[in-house]
């Protein structure tokens, strides 16, 4: 179910769907895609609930901007609204970001995290780049890039109606808006994730090339109890490309020891 | 009519080889820039400069970064020289990219300093910038807009207060204290100009009183300028607006890939009479005003485009055979 929901004074485009144990999924650059098969998977499970950040879909900008401190803290009004509790948060690519600048201020509400292919950490030295440029990448690369199956990824943008394609380019717009410089990531994030006191699953596309495994690797030592799982055959998408492997390493990661 | 005679000071020997690689900018490494041929080259653009002013042409200026097309790299750097060499031209930056400069009141400083240089001879053009500009100044292409307003609002106040120092606290530029020396020459700013292709931007322009140009689209022109029209007889009542055209090329640059005499590009202009009820006296005093052309754009364009590369290629000729 599609809802606006109003949050912090400001309105957020929601899809709710299943039952149980609350999970807060927090979408990447590219969008939300609820009609890939990811979310009816998910929500077998557990009672998913997945907004469009504000840039995204129907959601507007907060104030205007593009802040990731404001999602951090849009999302903790939203989950005391909700009254998440033991709940599960996953973030995938910039909304792994988002998840960690969220458990770095509180994880009160979560008891597991779980990032795919998250940006938002810079590891690598000054003439190093962490995350590949996806705003300079041409198309064909980009695919390679994110797909460990690039015809997987291809889309038809001529046959697209005028609606979608606006929702594209706006949701395009943000991601720049939100990442631009430093580029999609937050300087200071990595001195606090020590923050982090939940069992964190790091589950990554072997064959990501956007934020390559090694990255995550150095995610895995700066999260206290964290662990790095690889998804043969997914890049950064991981959850649309192999979403049957996706929902398993999930569960029984969230799922255990309970 | 005015003519104003532009050259982007290209490097064009890298040219070939950048069309081959299919791009003449940003990623075009820059191993194909000899600096010796390059040295030649820039001071030979400077003459041309210095000769416009000669033959009673109004000189032009911008500026483009990482590319093979132009090397100016910087419109004040090569104002400052072009003013010592000029006396009567007026001298257009068109412009300072200023949504993708970090420092706002720097661009007012160097603006008023050219001003001063020039005795009054600057036009200010403030200007968004190409799309292959934000790669070179990594500026966010996403919020391009709204600093390129708060720049210019800053620009401007930083030129035309003079009970300073004033502060400002915006959602991109802070400063404790703005108060630049020099300031300008002409009151309280020097004129204004735009670039844009919509009639959003024509009809904010009118409204500031500014001088709007577009590029490369006569398409887009009409309906920017007709808005433009329209505004500024709503906003300042202003019956007449002048329209110019500029030559686009420099008359030494190869034009073999573009076929024939194509021009690359064609700016056109629209402005106000210098009669704009923003301005004070003394900025009618300092300027003269811009004559109205009625002449179909193509008739300007034709002459004023045979018109600069046969003059200027003479008199190289004549300086060269000289030295």
């Amino acid at each position: 179910m599609i809802k606006m929901l109003s949050v912090a004074a400001t309105s957020l485009e929601v899809v709710e769907q299943g039952q149980g144990r609350p999970l807060l999924f927090l979408h990447g650059g590219e969008g939300l895609a609820p009609e890939r098969p990811w979310l009816d998977l998910l929500a077998r499970r557990y009672r998913v609930i997945a907004p469009w950040h504000p840039g995204w879909g129907n959601s507007p900008l907060i104030d205007g901007l593009g802040v990731v401190d404001d999602l951090a803290y849009l999302y903790l009004d939203l989950a005391a609204e909700l009254g998440l509790d033991d709940a599960v948060l996953v973030g995938a690519c910039f909304g792994g970001w988002v998840a960690a600048e969220i458990m770095v201020r509180s994880t009160a509400c979560f008891a597991r995290l779980v990032l795919v292919d998250p940006l938002g950490v810079k590891f690598g030295g000054r003439d190093e780049r962490d995350i590949s440029d996806m705003h300079a990448l041409p198309r064909a690369q980009y695919l390679k890039h994110t797909w460990a199956d690039p015809a997987k990824g291809e889309v038809d943008f001529t046959a697209l109606p005028d609606s979608e394609l606006a929702g594209i380019v706006r949701g395009r717009e943000a991601f720049a808006l939100y990442g631009w410089k430093p580029y999609m990531h937050n300087p200071r994030l990595k001195r606090w994730l020590h923050r982090i006191d939940r069992p964190t699953l790091l589950l990554w596309g072997a064959e990501d090339r956007i934020v390559t495994p090694a990255y995550g690797a150095s995610w895995r030592q700066a999260i206290p109890n964290a662990r790095l799982e690889l998804i043969v055959g997914a890049g950064h998408f991981p959850h649309w490309e192999q979403p049957e492997a996706f929902v398993d390493r999930l569960a029984a990661f969230v799922d255990s020891n309970r | 009519m005015r003519v104003w005679y532009f050259s982007e000071m290209a490097y064009h020997p890298a040219w070939e080889e950048g069309l081959q690689r299919g791009s003449l900018r940003v990623v075009l490494p820059n191993r194909n820039y000899d600096p010796q041929i390059g040295h030649q080259l820039l001071n030979r653009y400077l003459d041309e400069f210095a000769l416009c002013d000669e033959v009673g042409l109004d000189i032009m200026v911008n500026e483009h970064h990482s590319t093979s097309t132009c090397l100016t790299i910087s419109v004040p750097m090569a104002l400052a020289i072009i003013a010592r060499e000029t006396k009567r031209a007026r001298l257009l930056s068109l412009g300072t990219p200023i949504a993708n400069r970090p420092d706002p009141v720097r661009v007012a400083e160097e603006m008023a300093w050219l001003d001063v240089l020039s005795g009054g001879r600057l036009e200010m053009g403030l200007v968004k910038g190409a799309p292959y500009e934000i790669a070179p100044a990594n500026s966010n292409p996403a919020n391009l807009m709204r600093r390129y307003w708060e720049a210019h609002d800053l620009i401007l106040k930083a030129l035309s207060t003079t009970d300073g120092p004033f502060s400002w606290e915006g959602e991109f530029f802070h400063y404790r204290t703005v108060n630049i020396w020099p300031r300008p020459l002409q009151q309280p700013t020097p004129p204004v100009w735009m670039t844009g292709l919509s009639v959003e931007t024509g009809r904010m322009a009118a409204e500031r009183g500014h001088v709007v140009g577009t590029l490369l689209s006569l398409s887009a022109a009409g309906p920017m300028f007709e808005a433009y029209r329209q505004r500024a007889r709503e906003w300042a009542g202003l019956p007449v607006l002048t329209a110019s055209l500029m030559p686009p090329w420099s008359a030494s640059v190869p034009r073999a890939r573009r076929g024939g005499g194509v021009p690359i590009s064609l700016p056109i202009m629209c402005g106000p009479p210098r009669l704009s009820p923003s301005r004070s006296p003394t900025h009618l005093a300092t300027t003269r005003s811009l004559p109205i052309s009625l002449c179909s754009r193509r008739a300007v364009g034709a002459a004023a485009l045979s018109g600069t590369a046969t003059a200027i290629r003479s008199i190289r000729l004549q300086r060269q055979s000289i030295s």
